[in-house]
């Protein structure tokens, strides 16, 4: 087990080198001067010129990406070239928003697809497992912003009981700031709700399938109690990874429904920060989010092991 | 059937809920913050160091002031300056200073007009003022006393006071950016300073903006506590923000099909203003085949305003012919609106004797804005109809300003030029458009230095009627400022010719 995480641990800093590279290269690609964009079109070669000087961006690239990594390393992120605020403390706010909305959605999503897809696949020949089904395959091609925009307009404009959009900070009022992500979380969880039921009925019925369950039913367990003893614990693994890309995807794939109730997310900043060619900004964020990638697929890897002994006796 | 009569009943209870809409009560007069929905955030609280236009829009009046102020139809006020005489040769202004204090506390003066004029004219500035061109004319600015400040200008500029009621002619306190800062974490970007009626609270970024009411402010104080200013790019949700309640104003309405649910609805205020900015179609005068006048004349032809207005504006706008607007901004304002109508058969003959008797193909370059968007599709359409074939290009900003306004590598653009009395770029031939006429670079030159109204005018309305006659670019239209409202809101702004959404004088009733 030891020998297997430090392994895990290797790769995953020799993937977080390289993809600071490629994010540095990428983003010097981006077509467009930032200083043109804060001086706008009456600005004088001068003025630009001292800009560039100022934002740094008249030296060489490999000094620029040393500049930037090495400063990652001692913590600093750097200062948004067009705000003059600085990074670190935009991406503290901006996570303070995206991380509870991904858990939010995602919460919403298991309380879903459980229940939904365990009955379905347990009674997958039955009229209710077939009508779950159809449900969830309706669920998942409803996109997220038009379940938002439809739950704005029952439970803010006609109900008003909760708020259209915007988001109150955690420090000034908690009970806001969980309401204000209460309908953004109920429209993306709706959505990968339906996504995984999917998948959490099909490993169900999988599983129901296996022989150990037919050996467990043959001495003397009802279905029910096989599967609770036997069967959830094999039908974890595809659902837990399937959650673990849902949970990386609605850090910045919010983007959309952040932008209808105007929640000040991650996925707005960096949209934002792209139009304003703020390249210290877009680098910092697109790196925060490589690295929960691979850090969450670090941990969905470990988690296999937890759930899985024949995984970790491999290993 | 039990699903379809729950699904029955959860509608029934919504729709009852639904008729007794708390917010549609009006509330009590005591309301003194006001939460405004603005589309576009400032991408830094210092109004004096970047050319976007939303921070002068949140910022200048309410929190920065200048010497003058441009009121909502585009006439120049007094502001920090209380009165100001001008020499009789015209180079000479003298301005009377109000007692004002900085928010910080310390008293304004004329050293800070002094130091905030000095610093914006200085080219080594930094940041620099992205209008240093404003300050072009000033020779010198001087501090006769306390409460008195002299500039002395070149020549006589009938631009310069129009210049310093825009937002980057803000007086800051004097010794402001001087201090060594890490560039460019200045103490205004973070921490705005100003003389105004609002005060800055608190920047939230892609969320809000909050000002607090200054109560020592030196003029009237403001009838509300605080201003937010909240920041919904989303057309849709700026709307059902409005109407759950969330904020008082809808700033700027960018699709104006979106007014119906406001339009027949005593809760709300349509506000319809003065027409500002130019939406046209450029041209590259330099290089390509818009080079030949006759190609720009066909494509000036082949253009209906009116479908882009309803198209686009759903009527509200007013047609123009020439690089200006009729309102108070642009007093020099001549209608050339009937010098191109539509007429394809000229368009196909001009384009014949252009040496494309089967019609040629020309790039446009369209922004990510409505009008640029879906002027791409009416465009393509009208144009198509005499023989020019469109090739489309979808750019951001960043991307627009590089290749087609810095590299001119482009042929037709559609473009808001939102800038008042900026028909001075015609004298520039180093401008993106291209345009070079000597002509028309002496009559501007003229135009500005004339001390007399009527003949600056007429000497302006030259320089119209020429770039209309080489068909420069193909001008369109002029957006009428629109604006949501609740009722009980008064004194907002209801024309946006000036920079700013001034709230000094809005109250709730």
């Amino acid at each position: 087990m030891a020998v297997m995480l430090l392994t895990r641990l290797g790769i995953l800093v020799l993937s977080l080198a390289a993809a600071s590279l490629l994010i540095f290269l990428v983003v010097q690609v981006l077509p467009g001067d930032p200083a043109q964009v804060v001086l706008g079109v009456n600005a004088t070669p001068e003025a630009l010129a001292q800009l560039r000087h100022q934002m740094g961006l008249d030296l060489p690239l490999w000094q620029r990406y040393l500049i930037w990594v090495g400063g990652i390393l001692h913590g600093d992120f750097g200062t948004s070239q067009v705000s003059g605020a600085p990074v670190a403390e935009l991406l503290r706010q901006k996570l303070s928003v995206s991380v509870p909305l991904a858990l939010m959605g995602v919460a919403v999503s298991i309380l879903i697809s459980v229940p939904l897809g365990v009955i379905a696949g347990v009674r997958y020949r039955h009229l209710s497992g077939t009508v779950i089904s159809a449900l969830s395959l309706g669920g998942i091609a409803i996109p997220a912003f038009w379940a938002a925009l439809l739950l704005i307009t029952v439970f803010a404009i006609r109900l008003r009981a909760l708020p259209a959009g915007g988001f109150v900070a955690w420090s000034d009022d908690p009970v806001g700031a969980f309401r204000s992500l209460l309908l953004p979380a109920i429209s993306l969880g709706l959505v990968q709700g339906a996504i995984l039921t999917r998948y959490v009925r099909s490993a169900i019925v999988d599983v129901l399938g296996e022989d150990y369950i037919r050996t467990a039913r043959a001495k003397g367990l009802t279905r029910s109690q096989a599967l609770r003893r036997h069967g959830f614990r094999n039908a974890a693994i595809p659902v837990v990874t399937v959650l673990g890309v849902q949970l990386t995807s609605l850090l910045v794939g919010a983007v959309v429904v952040e932008n209808v109730f105007y929640l000040p997310g991650l996925g707005r900043m960096l949209l934002q920060a792209i139009g304003n060619r703020d390249l210290i900004v877009i680098q910092a964020t697109v790196m925060l989010l490589t690295g929960v990638v691979l850090v969450v697929n670090f941990l969905v890897d470990v988690s296999y092991r937890l759930i899985d002994p024949r995984i970790r006796a491999t290993a | 059937m039990r699903l379809a009569a729950a699904i029955s009943a959860v509608l029934a209870v919504i729709a009852c809920s639904g008729t007794s809409n708390p917010g549609s009560t009006p509330r009590a007069s005591s309301k003194s913050t006001i939460v405004v929905g603005v589309t576009q955030e400032p991408t830094t609280m210092d109004v004096t160091a970047q050319a976007t236009a939303a921070i002068a829009e949140d910022l200048r009046d309410n929190l920065y002031e200048g010497l003058v102020r441009t009121d909502p139809t585009g006439k120049i006020v007094p502001q920090l300056a209380r009165s100001w005489e001008l020499s009789p040769d015209g180079k000479v202004y003298t301005f009377h200073l109000v007692t004002a204090s900085f928010h910080d506390g310390s008293a304004f003066t004329a050293d800070d007009v002094k130091f905030s004029y000095d610093r914006a004219m200085d080219p080594k500035t930094v940041p620099a003022n992205p209008h240093v061109d404003y300050w072009a004319p000033v020779q010198s600015v001087d501090v006769v006393d306390t409460h008195t400040v002299k500039v002395t200008l070149k020549q006589f500029s009938d631009g310069f006071l129009f210049h310093m009621g825009q937002g980057s002619a803000a007086i800051i306190p004097k010794g402001t950016h001087l201090a060594a800062t890490n560039p460019p974490a200045t103490n205004l970007a973070t921490n705005p300073v100003g003389t105004g009626p609002f005060k800055f609270e608190s920047w939230n970024r892609e969320a809000s903006l909050t000002l607090v009411r200054n109560d020592h402010y030196w003029g009237t104080r403001a009838p509300l506590q605080k201003v937010i200013f909240k920041y919904i790019s989303d057309p849709n949700a700026m709307n059902n923000a409005l109407l759950a309640g969330d904020i008082d104003v809808v700033s700027g309405v960018t699709g104006p099909e979106q007014l119906g649910s406001f339009l027949n609805n005593a809760s709300f205020k349509v506000l319809e203003g003065k027409p500002t900015g130019k939406i046209m179609v450029a041209m590259n005068n330099a290089a390509g085949p818009t080079r030949d006048i006759r190609v720009r004349q066909a494509v000036s032809y082949a253009i209906d305003r009116k479908a882009f207005i309803d198209g686009i504006q759903q009527g509200h706008a007013v047609p123009i012919g020439s690089h200006s607007v009729p309102n108070d901004s642009e007093p020099y304002y001549v209608d050339l609106t009937g010098a191109y109508r539509q007429d394809k058969a000229r368009a196909r003959q001009l384009l014949t004797e252009a040496g494309y008797p089967n019609g040629l193909t020309l790039r446009v370059s369209l922004i990510p804005f409505a009008y640029a968007r879906r002027g791409g599709d009416i465009l393509a359409s009208q144009l198509a109809d005499v023989g020019i074939k469109l090739q489309s290009e979808n750019v951001e900003f960043p991307l627009w300003l590089d290749q087609t306004f810095t590299k001119h590598n482009y042929d037709l653009t559609i473009i808001n030029h939102v800038e008042p009395r900026d028909i001075g770029n015609y004298g520039n031939p180093k401008y993106y458009w291209g345009y070079d006429n000597p002509q028309v670079g002496q009559l501007l030159k003229q135009a500005d230095g004339e001390q007399d109204q009527t003949k600056r005018n007429d000497l302006y309305a030259q320089v119209e009627r020429q770039i209309t006659s080489d068909a420069v670019n193909a001008w369109i239209m002029s957006p009428n400022s629109l604006a949501v409202i609740k009722s009980s809101l008064h004194s907002y702004p209801q024309s946006r010719v000036a920079p700013s959404i001034y709230l000094g004088a809005a109250y709730f009733s």
